[in-house]
């Protein structure tokens, strides 16, 4: 670090001498030098009205194909966690969310069709919101 | 709303409306503030900081019909850079290295202006690079940029209270590590 005199900062007390030193080393500005003509020649040509609008649809489309697409998705996985696990009897349910709640061992065949139903229903509530 | 910013609010409708010779004197006006604020991000790089600046401009170019004049232009314009230069940070997963070349190109100035204040720059350029990097990035936006904390906080994508924080911290450590140019007390 330099350590030769620093008169540019005489004068500031000890609380602001940091803010001082810092506003001091502001970058200087920097000469344009060209850089406005080359953006220029980069721009692309401006949309016509209907451009613009076909544009505007294109991405609502696409926002409305992203969400019929978790929809079916979140509905498909829940379908299939019904389908593919034997549903547990209330007992059992709530005995392993009790040794849940215990940090006991838990046996995942038990909570797996609930969990796959409470994502399914978050998934669905966040598209149901966004849209 | 001052003269110049009515003015800039119309040359903003002008260039969403495709007049480029509009969006030609806002470039104007802009660039310098975020090629600087790219060069700092980049940590002195110049060229990839102008590519990400004329990138910057493009975008604002097909984006500006969004801007709705509630922030200055220039936040605006800072936010866009910033994305662009987080989304090149993500496409390389590299940091990027501080060199002497680059530092120099931070501190450069014309051989007229004062060894003092080249020196002083040089000083901070490098304590800032030893800083942790959003400390870093928050002090560049406060004090290089002269954006407000509210502002910095918007460009950043941070809430107030965590910028706020950083700008803290950052200041304490620079306080250590710019002790050298702490006004000597007197008694």
């Amino acid at each position: 670090m330099n350590n030769q005199a620093k008169p540019s900062l005489r004068g500031h007390d000890d609380a602001d001498w940091l803010d001082a030193l810092l506003r001091e080393s502001r970058p200087m500005a920097i000469e344009d030098e060209g850089f406005s003509a080359r953006v220029l020649q980069r721009l692309p040509a401006p949309l016509s009205p209907a451009q613009a609008r076909e544009q505007l649809h294109s991405s609502a489309r696409m926002d409305r194909r992203f969400e019929w697409f978790t929809l079916i998705g979140a509905l498909a996985g829940s379908a299939l966690a019904y389908g593919g696990s034997r549903w547990p009897d209330p007992d059992e349910l709530a005995y392993a969310i009790t040794a849940l709640f215990e940090l006991r061992a838990v046996s995942l065949q038990v909570l797996t069709p609930w969990l796959a139903s409470l994502f399914s229903a978050a998934v669905l509530a966040y598209v149901m919101q966004r849209s | 709303m001052s003269a110049a910013e009515e003015s800039e609010a119309a040359l903003c409708r002008r260039a969403a409306a495709g007049d480029r010779a509009a969006f030609e004197q806002l470039v104007r006006s802009h660039q310098s503030g975020v090629r600087n604020q790219l060069r700092r991000l980049t940590h002195g790089d110049g060229a990839l900081a102008d590519d990400l600046a004329q990138e910057c401009f493009i975008q604002a170019w097909t984006q500006l019909a969004q801007f709705n004049g509630q922030a200055r232009l220039a936040t605006w314009l800072y936010r866009i850079a910033y994305h662009r230069f987080l989304m090149h940070v993500r496409r390389q997963r590299a940091t990027l290295p501080l060199t002497d070349a680059h530092l120099d190109e931070l501190t450069s100035e014309s051989a007229a202006q004062a060894n003092q204040s080249r020196a002083l720059r040089l000083d901070v350029a490098s304590a800032l690079a030893r800083l942790p990097e959003l400390e870093r990035v928050a002090l560049i936006h406060c004090y290089h940029l002269d954006l407000s904390h509210e502002e910095a906080a918007q460009v950043l994508n941070l809430p107030l209270g965590t910028l706020k924080s950083q700008v803290l911290r950052a200041h304490a450590r620079l306080r250590d590590l710019l002790a050298c140019w702490a006004p000597e007390k007197t008694s």
